[in-house]
């Protein structure tokens, strides 16, 4: 079986994020890098489909050079080789641009599954496996949380607002995954070490023949408003003022009732 | 017969009385004895070198301090003798021995070499004395042998068993009937030699034991006692010369394997783990398989008497997880045994192939030579054991439950009596475990996660590592480097709300003091000891080499802390790595503050204080004092000891990673939280931030928290000195 | 030239979901402002008759593509209906919901009319004729102004933003044929959330008890606000330690790390190896007795309070609100 993993270099989920002073982008300053948490779901599910078929798995990554990690991570859990896609033209690149990308640089391999995460944590779109899967001119399931693999098809489970879809789809396919999905490993030292001298073939715009034309842009990035200090709810100090305050200010200000 | 020349005045004995043409059958079997406790010994030296790698630490040089090991510990018992009972019992059978053992060579100089030459020394008063010594050392070995008997038969300790269950094996029981043997068949024969000899040599009564026995024998006559004499004087000679041949295949085997593995103790400081150094060549890491342990960590389980002494402090054993120290080095014995031919066979091989490949021939095949003798000895001295089929070490042999139990509190280590290292096993065990297979712990998982993407466990962001300080008005080094002490803060204190509050108080005390420090803020990383102990040494590294990095950038010299962890990593192990700094504990550095008048305190802040020792303070670094000392210079506090406590102390559960994982059963923490709780102190102090943590859990645990505290030696010297109001309690509602 | 606002309404089980009529008011807005006609895009099987509630929101027209093939909703079937739609009248903007279906459908739409789309946003504007959508990103940590320069520019809108207003227009019900090709993907079984337990780590919502709890009986009154609010009851350490709560349901660094965007932490006080498992919730809110606790330096917010009167009530409160 030969699997193709997408994966992003995000900053952590944990990072401070500064926007510059002029609102052109974000300061990367000071910023651990990481996989991104939902691609590396998708490494994680083609490696056990891996070790369940055999097969290949390889990795597909847009970003600049420091991306690399992020391609030898994945390659250290248990990956076959690594694309990485570097050109200072696809960097500001939107969804789509993205997804021409790795379609282009996709478009010559076998395969028969494709991973991508749900969303990036840094952009958070959520829409480059989807854009994919139709340049590609294949199914996509997205946001999936259970995956089985039998023969040409796969049976994937799909959370939607108070229920759980199991979709059937043919292969190929593209899978987004999304937490749940599966704990992805920790790689070994030997993994570590063997992923240094596994093949990485490094693809520029020119060689994938796009352009990397963006038609979303982000114009300005702002700080977000500041979150207001913790409220201590106190309405008329008695316990049914507060929890009726306390019902209110989720259902109307947080919105999250 | 022959009369005797010995008289009042000049009083001796034969040395071969009754037994005058046995000497060259003696010789003999001596001889026969010998060679078989040399062979025996010789085969398991054989052993131990071929299954187990290559030992990377020096074992040898600076004989000098490991002579005085050797003689403190090994010959003057001191670490025996710290345990009352036992100690005593072994002692009474050791330095009986030891005399009896002396007196033997005595009695052979005096006949072989002294009383040919006409200079017998063993005469006149000497030799009253030396036979009152003789038998005096004879009792004392059949005192300590019955104390033996009762401890292991009768009153039998938890200790000499796991969890109830004695682990006694037939081996104990021959060993201490032949030592009882031994003594007693020797007591008779004096007793019937003074029996017919008694009239000519009255002076026989300082053999006080034999005389008494020779009394009881009142009335034997002179044939029936010289035939006796010569049938227990044979019995008596086979015992001790069977001794002798029994020690290289018994429990006896300690009488040399522990001595020498005195000899061989690590002279580094207490728990030091060999950093591994090449991680972009080696094959493997940590201990995976019993080939991957080195030679002298298997020579340490030959050295273990299963006397117990680590497990009657080991505070996952006592809180009822499946790990004990004893057991775990047991049965990695147990194993080597077992895997030992098919090692043996599994070298052989791949020297063979080797040798077909062309491949250092000449080496190869010495070494063929060599292990084909060790297998010649495999078959004749291992005893068959039944086929047990392929087990792994670790998982099948070592659970992993036992394994990821140590809290490496040192407990074991610091009160073995034979100078076994079982913690850097364990670790080496943990290391294959994480390196290797990454299998292991969820929870450590994401620890090790945390540690990487954020240099903290927890994961909070690492920018946010100085902000406890912000409002305190301390530098950073990156603002102000020429300052004396760097303040190195550790994850709890710059992380923990509760381990901020230490990091303020002692930030606050060193103002108050005006001692020039500074921190690193959000430069500085987690220390990465938790990651070493856990067995992620890759992981550790890196986060040691980075520190230092930023360390070294700025020049630092003298470190403060207030983490033990912290402090022994800096301190013991980053100079593996190029970090060469004076580190001081807060409890070490207030203690000197206090001795050089640059605090005050003032004000009586707590009445009874139980002080918990810290693992990484106390064992691993002999910081027992300093902390003491300074609650005692607070006014009106009276300190209460826990049972258990300075290197007996009971870990508070959190050391050797366990910190962040799952603890099932009976927690550690609520167990020395009671123990602290019966100290009927209202305070627990602490001197490290995980213990910290672990106190205030058990007082909650124990419904205690309203009525104790857990605080931080550091907290309870800024209130003592007196120098800030206590805010009180604010109701949010009515501000 | 593009010309009008369209948005893609969402149904469900024969009925429309609230997030339409957000869409719908919103698409009437934009389109009063550019001064342009709004259309909606209903695909479904038997959804005619839901077109008028569309109007009664500011829908022009309604564009109804009835098929039984599009019930259940399947990714490709909804993608190629709206997009015959939508090239036909080539709108100017097309608005879908950020829920978990129009998420779905709307990545899988930017694929087929090769546009950009605005995922999630919580604001729309025009500026010189052109949609300007604000979205959060990283998570919230900063918010991204975005433009499209391609046509439809497409946003989703992240429900519970955007106010409902009524404003009743002709809704002229266009029916629309859609040759549906072949489908490559179905749904097998729909498996309907059924209150039963759900684990923490998946949860919107997480109502959790700590040592607090005083007792595994007293769990009920977490369980029932819980069953309300399709919220996942978790625990602290604590609580599991004395046995009131199974391992499975512990928050912590030892336990689950969850990231609901609602945590309530009820008598749990806040220990930094809690904190590691429910930080990155989006909104936490902390009942406590003791005002000190660390908890509430995390809180959105707090009621400082006995928890086993502030819960009950919450639970009226919200039972009230839910009809």
């Amino acid at each position: 079986m030969n699997i193709i993993a997408c994966v992003k270099q995000v900053p952590d989920t944990e990072a401070q994020i500064k926007v510059k002073a002029d609102g052109s982008g974000i300061d990367e300053g000071g910023i651990k890098w990481v996989m991104n948490p939902y691609d590396e779901f998708g490494v994680e599910e083609a490696l056990r489909l891996k070790e369940k078929f055999g097969g290949e798995v390889t990795i597909v990554c847009l970003g600049p050079a420091r991306a690399m990690e992020t391609i030898r991570t994945a390659l250290a859990m248990g990956a076959d080789k690594g694309i990485h896609i570097d050109d200072p033209a696809l960097y500001e690149a939107d969804s789509y641009a993205t997804a021409e990308a790795l379609a282009a640089a996709i478009k010559g391999l076998p395969y028969d599954i494709i991973f991508c995460g749900q969303r990036a944590i840094d952009d958070d779109s959520g829409q480059v496996g989807s854009i994919l899967a139709e340049l590609l001119g294949i199914p996509v399931v997205t946001m999936v949380t259970k995956l089985e693999v039998e023969g040409n098809s796969a049976k994937a489970t799909r959370p939607i607002e108070g229920a759980q879809l199991v979709i059937s789809t043919s292969l190929p396919c593209v899978i987004t995954a999304t937490k749940g999905l599966n704990e992805p490993r920790y790689a070994s030292l030997p993994g570590i070490m063997k992923a240094k001298k596994k093949p990485v073939d490094i693809k520029n715009a020119a060689a994938l023949g796009v352009s990397g034309a963006s038609k979303a842009k982000v114009v300005k990035f702002v700080p977000p408003p500041a979150r207001p200090p913790g409220k201590i709810i106190c309405a008329d100090d008695t316990p049914e003022g507060k929890a009726a305050e306390l019902v209110k200010l989720l259902r109307e200000e947080a919105k999250v009732i | 017969m022959e009369l005797s020349h010995f008289k009042i005045g000049h009083e001796g004995r034969e040395v071969f009385w009754n037994a005058e043409h046995f000497e060259p059958f003696l010789f003999f079997f001596t001889f026969i004895a010998l060679v078989i406790f040399a062979y025996g010994l010789y085969r398991r030296w054989l052993i131990w070198s071929a299954i187990g790698k290559a030992e990377p630490e020096d074992r040898k040089s600076n004989w000098k301090v490991r002579l005085k090991n050797l003689v403190i510990d090994g010959l003057l018992q001191r670490k025996v003798l710290q345990d009352r009972y036992p100690g005593i019992m072994h002692a009474l059978i050791f330095f009986g021995f030891l005399l009896l053992f002396f007196g033997a060579a005595f009695d052979a100089t005096e006949f072989h070499v002294a009383e040919p030459l006409g200079f017998a020394f063993l005469t006149g008063k000497f030799y009253l004395f030396f036979s009152f010594l003789m038998d005096l050392a004879g009792l004392a070995i059949l005192v300590g042998v019955f104390m033996a008997l009762d401890r292991r038969y009768l009153s039998k300790p938890d200790r000499l068993g796991y969890r109830g269950k004695p682990d006694n094996t037939p081996d104990d029981a021959i060993a201490l009937l032949l030592i009882a043997g031994i003594v007693i068949t020797g007591f008779f024969i004096e007793a019937l030699r003074i029996a017919v000899t008694w009239q000519q040599t009255p002076w026989e009564v300082w053999s006080f034991v034999g005389w008494t026995l020779a009394s009881a024998l009142n009335g034997i006559s002179e044939p029936t006692a010289r035939a006796l004499h010569k049938g227990m004087w044979w019995v008596h000679t086979f015992l001790a010369l069977g001794f002798i041949a029994y020690i290289p295949f018994s429990r006896l085997l300690h009488m040399i394997t522990t001595p020498a593995n005195y000899y061989m103790a690590t002279l580094r400081p207490t728990g030091t783990i060999e950093p591994i150094r090449d991680f972009e060549n080696a094959e493997s890491f940590g201990v995976g398989t019993i080939e991957e342990f080195t030679w002298k960590q298997l020579f340490d389980s030959d050295a273990c008497t299963r006397c117990g002494r680590c497990q009657e402090g080991c505070p996952a054993y006592l809180t009822g997880k499946p790990l004990s120290p004893k057991k775990l080095i047991q049965d990695i014995k147990t194993y080597w045994l077992e895997k030992a031919p098919a090692a043996i066979q599994a070298k052989k091989e791949e020297l063979r192939a080797k040798m077909a490949a062309g491949e250092e021939t000449d080496k190869c095949a010495k070494v063929l030579a060599f292990l084909d003798k060790i297998d010649q000895a495999i078959d004749k001295y291992v005893p068959a054991r039944p086929e047990t089929g392929e087990k792994a070490l670790v998982g099948e042999v070592i659970s992993l439950d036992e394994l990821w139990a140590c809290t490496n509190c040192m407990y074991c280590m610091e009160n073995c009596s034979a100078a076994i290292e079982h913690v850097p096993k364990i670790i080496g065990m943990r290391q294959y475990k994480v390196l290797m297979e990454a299998d292991f712990a969820p929870e450590l998982q994401l620890t090790y996660r945390n540690m990487e993407n954020n240099s903290n466990p927890w994961g909070v962001g690492s920018h946010l590592r100085g902000e406890w300080a912000k409002d305190l008005g301390i530098k950073t080094l990156a603002e102000d480097p020429n300052v004396e002490y760097l303040f190195y803060v550790g994850c709890a204190g710059s992380f923990d709300d509760r381990g901020k509050k230490v990091s303020i108080a002692f930030a606050k005390i060193l103002q108050a003091a005006g001692v020039s420090f500074g921190i690193l803020g959000s430069e500085e990383g987690c220390c990465g000891d938790s990651a070493m102990r856990g067995g992620n040494e890759y992981l550790y590294q890196s986060l040691a080499q980075a520190n230092i990095e930023v360390m070294n950038g700025y020049g630092v010299k003298k470190i403060l802390t207030i983490c033990p962890h912290g402090y022994n990593a800096l301190k013991k192990d980053y100079p593996h790595f190029g970090g060469n700094y004076e580190v001081y504990h807060h409890t070490e550095f207030i203690a000197k503050l206090i001795s050089e008048r640059k605090i005050k305190l003032k004000k009586s802040v707590a009445d009874y204080v139980t002080y918990h020792d810290s693992c990484f303070l106390g064992r691993y670094n002999d910081i027992y004092d300093e902390p003491r000392k300074v609650l005692k210079a607070v006014p009106g506090l009276q300190l209460l000891e826990m049972e258990r406590n300075l290197a007996k102390s009971f870990c508070c559960g959190a050391g050797g990673a366990r910190m962040w994982m799952e603890e099932h059963g009976e927690r550690i923490n609520d167990a020395r939280a009671k123990q602290a709780i019966e100290t009927g102190a209202q305070t627990i102090a602490v001197g490290c931030p995980f213990c910290l943590t672990m106190m205030s859990d058990g007082l909650k645990t124990h419904g205690k928290d309203e009525t104790m505290n857990a605080l931080d030696i550091a907290e309870i010297v800024w209130k003592a000195m007196d120098l800030e109001e206590e805010k009180p309690p604010v109701d949010v509602c009515k501000t | 030239m593009a010309k009008g606002v369209f948005f893609v309404a969402e149904c469900r089980d024969g009925a429309l979901r609230k997030v339409s009529f957000e869409l719908a008011s919103t698409a009437r807005k934009l389109a009063d402002q550019l001064g342009d006609e709004v259309g909606a895009i209903l695909c479904g099987s038997g959804v005619e008759s839901l077109a008028s509630e569309l109007a009664k929101y500011g829908a022009d027209k309604v564009f109804v593509v009835d098929n039984p093939a599009l019930e259940p909703y399947t990714t490709g079937a909804h993608a190629q209906a709206v997009a015959q739609v939508v090239k036909d009248n080539s709108p100017s903007i097309l608005l879908c919901a950020a829920s978990a279906q129009g998420k779905d459908l709307s990545a899988a739409l930017v694929g087929k009319l090769a546009t950009g789309m605005a995922t999630d946003c919580t604001d729309l504007r025009i500026e010189n004729g052109r949609l300007v959508a604000v979205r959060p990103m990283y998570a919230g940590k900063c918010y991204g102004e975005v433009v499209i320069s391609s046509d439809p520019q497409m946003a989703s809108l992240r429900p519970n933003v955007f106010p409902v207003v009524e404003c009743a227009k002709a809704g002229q019900v266009v029916k629309v044929d859609v040759a549906l090709g072949e489908l490559k993907t179905k749904v097998v079984e729909v498996i309907k959330d059924t209150g039963g337990k759900i684990d923490v780590t998946e949860a919107n919502i997480v109502i959790s008890g700590g040592r607090g709890m005083k007792g595994p009986e007293n769990f009920a009154i977490l369980e029932e606000l819980a069953a309300l609010l399709g919220a996942a009851v978790g625990a602290s350490r604590a609580a599991v330690d004395a046995g009131w709560r199974p391992q499975s349901d512990q928050v912590g660094q030892t336990g689950k790390v969850v990231s609901p965007n609602l945590y309530i932490a009820c008598g749990i006080s806040g220990a930094i190896q809690h904190l590691a498992g429910m930080s990155s919730s989006k909104y936490i809110v902390a009942i406590n007795k003791d005002p000190e606790a660390p908890i509430f330096q995390k809180a959105d917010y707090g009621v400082v309070d006995d928890l086993f009167k502030v819960v009950p009530e919450m639970t009226k409160e919200v039972k009230k609100l839910l009809g």
